[in-house]
Parts: C-alpha cells; sequence; structure tokens
C-alpha cells in the first residue's frame, strides 16, 4: 500500500509488534499504525481508501476491521506525538524475504507504559525482563514524552523487590 | 513434596527467553496458532506450538 501511494507509511504496533521481540503473545487483532494522508478540504481522516485498496485483492471488510489473511486488521492513526515519533522512526524487518515495518521495541515499550492498562504493564515487563530494550534510549523516549513520573510509579509498583 | 519457586521462575523466564529469540517468521506462525486456540479452544490447534527447537 505505501509502494502503491495508498498511505505515505505504516508500522505494526500492538501485541503482534511485540511479537518481532518478545515470546508471542495469544492476540486476537493486529494493529498497524498508519500516516493518514489527509485530503485537501476534508477534516476528518479516512480509512476508506486503504479498504478499498484490500478490498479489491481480496480483503473482506468487518466493521473497523479489514480481515487479511484470516486476521482482523485494524487501521490506526496515531493517537500521541509518541505514536507519531514512533511511526516515524520505526524499523524494517525481514520476513523470511518479505519486508514489514515495525515500532522499535523501545517505543513499544514506551506506548505500553503510556497506555498503561493491566495488559500493556505485563508486556512493559516482558520487555524489561527479556532485555529487549536498550535502557538510554527508552530513557530517552521517556524523558521527550513527560513519562518519566509515569516510569518511577511503575518502577516503584512492579520492579522494587519486596523488603 | 516441596517447590522451589525461585527455580521455577527461573525455567519460566528460560523458556520465555527461548521463545522470544525464535525467528520472527516462526513466532507469527505461533501467534496464528494461539488465536486459533484463544477462538476455539475445544479444538486442539496450536498444540505443540512450544515443542520445536
Amino acid at each position: 500500500m505505501e509502494s502503491d501511494g495508498i498511505i505515505p507509511r505504516y508500522a505494526v504496533g500492538g501485541a503482534v509488534g511485540a511479537t518481532f521481540y518478545l515470546e508471542p503473545v495469544a492476540t486476537l487483532d493486529v494493529d498497524i499504525f498508519v500516516a493518514f494522508r489527509q485530503e485537501p478540504g476534508q477534516f476528518l481522516i479516512s480509512p476508506q481508501p486503504i479498504f478499498d485498496y484490500l478490498a479489491a485483492r481480496g480483503g473482506v471488510r468487518e466493521g473497523e476491521y479489514m480481515i487479511v489473511a484470516g486476521w482482523p486488521v485494524q487501521f490506526l492513526p496515531p493517537t500521541s506525538l509518541l505514536v507519531e515519533e514512533a511511526l516515524a522512526k520505526a524499523v524494517t524487518v525481514d520476513i523470511d524475504g518479505m519486508p514489514a515495518r515495525v515500532f522499535t521495541a523501545e517505543h513499544l515499550a514506551a506506548i505500553a507504559l503510556e497506555t498503561g492498562r493491566g495488559k500493556h504493564k505485563a508486556r512493559l515487563l516482558q520487555f524489561i525482563e527479556t532485555g529487549a530494550i536498550q535502557a538510554d534510549v527508552f530513557q530517552t523516549i521517556l524523558a521527550r514524552h513527560d513519562l518519566v513520573e509515569c516510569w518511577q510509579e511503575f518502577e516503584r509498583t512492579f520492579l522494587r523487590e519486596p523488603p | 513434596m516441596t517447590f522451589d519457586l525461585r527455580r521455577i521462575l527461573e525455567s519460566k523466564r528460560a523458556l520465555r527467553r527461548n521463545l522470544a529469540s525464535r525467528p520472527v517468521a516462526e513466532k507469527l506462525a505461533m501467534l496464528d496458532a494461539l488465536r486459533d486456540r484463544a477462538r476455539d479452544p475445544s479444538s486442539g490447534q496450536g498444540e505443540g506450538i512450544f515443542d520445536r527447537g
């Protein structure tokens, strides 16, 4: 879609993105973050060009999802400056000869911290326990996006050895 | 019978590290199997996905 000009840039995030760095964890859908192209005169961005493109190639729309290769895929706009940065700095990974762009481990971990739901906290712990993130890169991202206090709270809650 | 919780947790971490280090294509295939199993636990699909390697 990117090379055909449908979207300016994409990257895989969420649980499937995390699987590039961590052990696989069951998930029911695929989150693909997209830098949507805003059409002149339109204030709302629309995934319709993506849906049309994929439908012409066998994809089936189900509500907000497109079913691609049996997987419900959701195309999401960046929901914060952090996600925007993650999309801009995403890396290309080779999967058996096929390139795919995915958020960096440090951005996925920072997004998990920012999102802050239970499963995201568990994912952040996985990143830390498996040593999948570079601490200095992670800390720089946290500082840039005003997440240092949030991280300190997370550390106090989950990473301190009990007395 | 006693359980050595420290060893149990360490073995779990070792399993997770081992899974995390598998090739991406293999891990994505595991996601397929996990998703099938989550959608239909009675199907038995996905059994044995951790047995390889």
